[in-house]
């Protein structure tokens, strides 16, 4: 039988038994994992008579907007490769899945407050859960944009299917590990999720979601986001890939503070807990 | 899991334990927005390599101090002690649910904490739905859980209701699935929380009864009761807490006398300070002149305060007001 051991010692003095856990209860948990992607996916919308239809509500209403303001001459967005119906469209649905990414995970402590501190799940089940239901939403987005491509420019490029995924894929992981850097904090001070709904707005803007940029500006360069969604966009109405070095340079750096950013939460877990768990 | 170390090299746990507590202490702070600075000040800690520490800071107190214990495989020991003596924060380091501030907590095999009935349901899902999740929840693979489903089902005496929302059940039955789910996949250790506190006599009984069932399978039990028939049936050890600190640690009975003694000592010293606050009371100068009809003692104040014994009678009086 397996012998646990809970000490006062901190976890980072031994990196290696850290890491080796954290991998080796992510695979124990995908099936507490599954049993809650299931369990969120079936009661979200079962009182709901729009249903998963509020996937797409939002960014579809965004999208309206600014179309109308476009057409009004308010906002005149210059050199664009695609129609800006589809521009807005893809943007606003790519921005809508990075902030569900991040606020799913930054939720995910609250969420399952009452459970961390009565029961002992695995966390990385948890984690894993959150992550899958982010990337299912995610997923009847990439269908609508796939869609409304072929119904704006009357083709698909090959690079959608071969490499938007990947990228988008990368713009989640980026959202979910922003989010998880948060979670601790926002379980502990409620000013941090109004903190973030502030931020949200100001991020919207400074991202070229509903207006173009120049590829060279100081905004791509300082805002991570801007070249993950910009990439994605790109591959999957055009099939350009125009900022690859900062895609790549973003890319690793979120892979590599991904695996740092989940050692941070799951070492914080057991502390929010004694601090606000009942 | 949670973030437990697994370290089988370093620390070594008998082989006839199935649980082992050694040196434990866990620290709490009174003060809400104090103590979730602490927290961030604790996160950062552990993020510079440091472990935890016993220096309280401000408002900071000690819930559980420096306990050890062993538990034997199979054996089944009952925690008793006042409210905030610090029982449940035990159970809550065994189960890893929290971080010890000093020492280490370990255990063997599969743990299943109840230390509330239900968690992790969902009141939209049904029954059904929510057997597989909880369990999951606790651990337990699906493939075991269909196994033993309609058992659980029986336990719980949910019948036709399995498929009907949660939201439609009693609170009993809810408790009673809560209950089935967690006992019925036989954990190594099983950790209970005054959970038998809840629900009717028939439930109770049944509970305890499975409870005996499973001890004499194997498992050992950690409960936490404040009802003395429960303890004495399926528990085999006593572990009397004190502000914090284990105060006895002895056979059942022997252990419950003591800790009737210790709430009688803890009752006569509360009176014992309630009485001299009261004599206190009486007998405190008066600043302001009082006119000779208010300066006129009372009956009652004429008794206490006639006594050189201060607030003796006044002990007296309340104590057979309470009895």
């Amino acid at each position: 039988m397996e012998v646990r051991v809970y000490s006062a010692s901190s976890q980072v003095r031994r990196p290696l038994a850290l890491f080796r856990s954290m991998f080796r209860d992510l695979m124990t948990g995908q099936e507490l994992a599954w049993r809650l992607f299931v369990r969120d996916v079936t009661s979200e919308y079962r009182d709901s008579v729009l249903g998963y239809f509020w996937i797409l509500l939002p960014p579809l209403g965004a999208t309206l907007v600014w179309v109308l303001l476009r057409n009004s001459g308010i906002i005149a967005p210059q050199d664009l490769k695609i129609p800006y119906i589809l521009y807005v469209l893809s943007g606003s649905l790519l921005w809508e899945s990075f902030v569900g990414a991040l606020s799913r995970a930054q939720d995910s402590v609250i969420r399952n407050q009452t459970m961390l501190a009565k029961a002992r799940p695995n966390y990385e089940g948890l984690l894993l859960a959150s992550f899958w239901y982010v990337c299912l939403n995610c997923v009847i987005r990439l269908a609508i944009v796939y869609v409304a491509t072929f119904v704006f420019t009357g083709s698909i490029p090959w690079q959608a299917f071969a490499f938007a995924p990947g990228a988008i894929f990368t713009l989640l992981l980026y959202g979910f590990m922003v989010g998880m850097l948060l979670a601790p904090f926002s379980a502990m001070f409620r000013d941090v999720q109004r903190v973030m709904g502030m931020i949200f707005g100001f991020w919207f803007m400074a991202t070229p979601i509903v207006y173009s940029i120049d590829p060279d500006s100081p905004l791509i360069l300082i805002n991570p986001v801007a070249p993950l969604l910009l990439t994605c966009r790109d591959l999957l109405t055009t099939g350009d890939f125009d900022l690859p070095i900062l895609f790549t340079i973003y890319t690793t750096l979120t892979f590599l503070f991904f695996v740092l950013t989940w050692a941070f939460y799951r070492i914080s877990i057991p502390h929010i807990m004694a601090r606000t768990g009942g | 899991m949670a973030p437990a170390t697994r370290d089988r090299s370093s620390y070594k746990l008998p082989p006839d334990t199935i649980a082992s507590l050694s040196h434990v202490s866990k620290k709490y702070c009174m003060k809400l927005k104090r103590s979730l600075a602490f927290g961030v000040q604790d996160i950062a800690r552990e993020l510079l390599g440091y472990g935890g520490n016993l220096t309280l800071r401000k408002d900071e107190f000690l819930a559980v101090d420096d306990v050890s214990f062993d538990l034997k495989a199979g054996e089944s020991i009952a925690l008793m002690g006042r409210n905030g003596s610090g029982k449940s924060t035990t159970l809550k380091l065994i189960a890893g649910l929290l971080k010890p501030d000093a020492g280490t907590v370990a255990y063997r095999g599969r743990l299943c904490p109840l230390i509330e009935l239900g968690t992790g349901f969902n009141p939209i899902l049904s029954g059904r739905e929510n057997i597989y999740i909880n369990a999951a929840v606790h651990g337990i693979p699906g493939r075991d859980v269909k196994r033993l489903f309609d058992r659980i089902v029986d336990f719980a005496e949910i019948g036709d209701f399995i498929d009907s929302p949660l939201r439609t059940y009693s609170s009993g039955m809810t408790v009673r699935l809560g209950f089935a789910i967690a006992t019925q996949l036989k954990p190594d250790l099983l950790i209970v929380d005054e959970v038998l506190a809840v629900g009717d006599i028939a439930f109770k009984s049944k509970c305890v009864s499975h409870l005996l069932d499973l001890k004499a399978q194997g498992t050992s039990i950690v409960l936490v009761s404040h009802i003395r028939s429960h303890a004495a049936e399926i528990c085999d050890r006593t572990i009397v807490f004190n502000r914090g600190k284990i105060h006895c640690d002895l056979p059942v009975d022997e252990g419950m006398d003591e800790y009737e003694k210790l709430l009688q000592l803890d009752e006569d010293a509360r009176l014992r300070s309630a009485g001299e606050t009261e004599g206190e009371k009486f007998r405190r100068p008066r600043t302001r002149k009082k006119s000779a009809k208010r300066r006129r003692p009372r009956k009652n104040r004429e008794l206490v305060a006639g006594n050189d014994s201060s607030g003796e009678v006044a002990v007296r009086r309340r104590r057979r007001r309470t009895l």
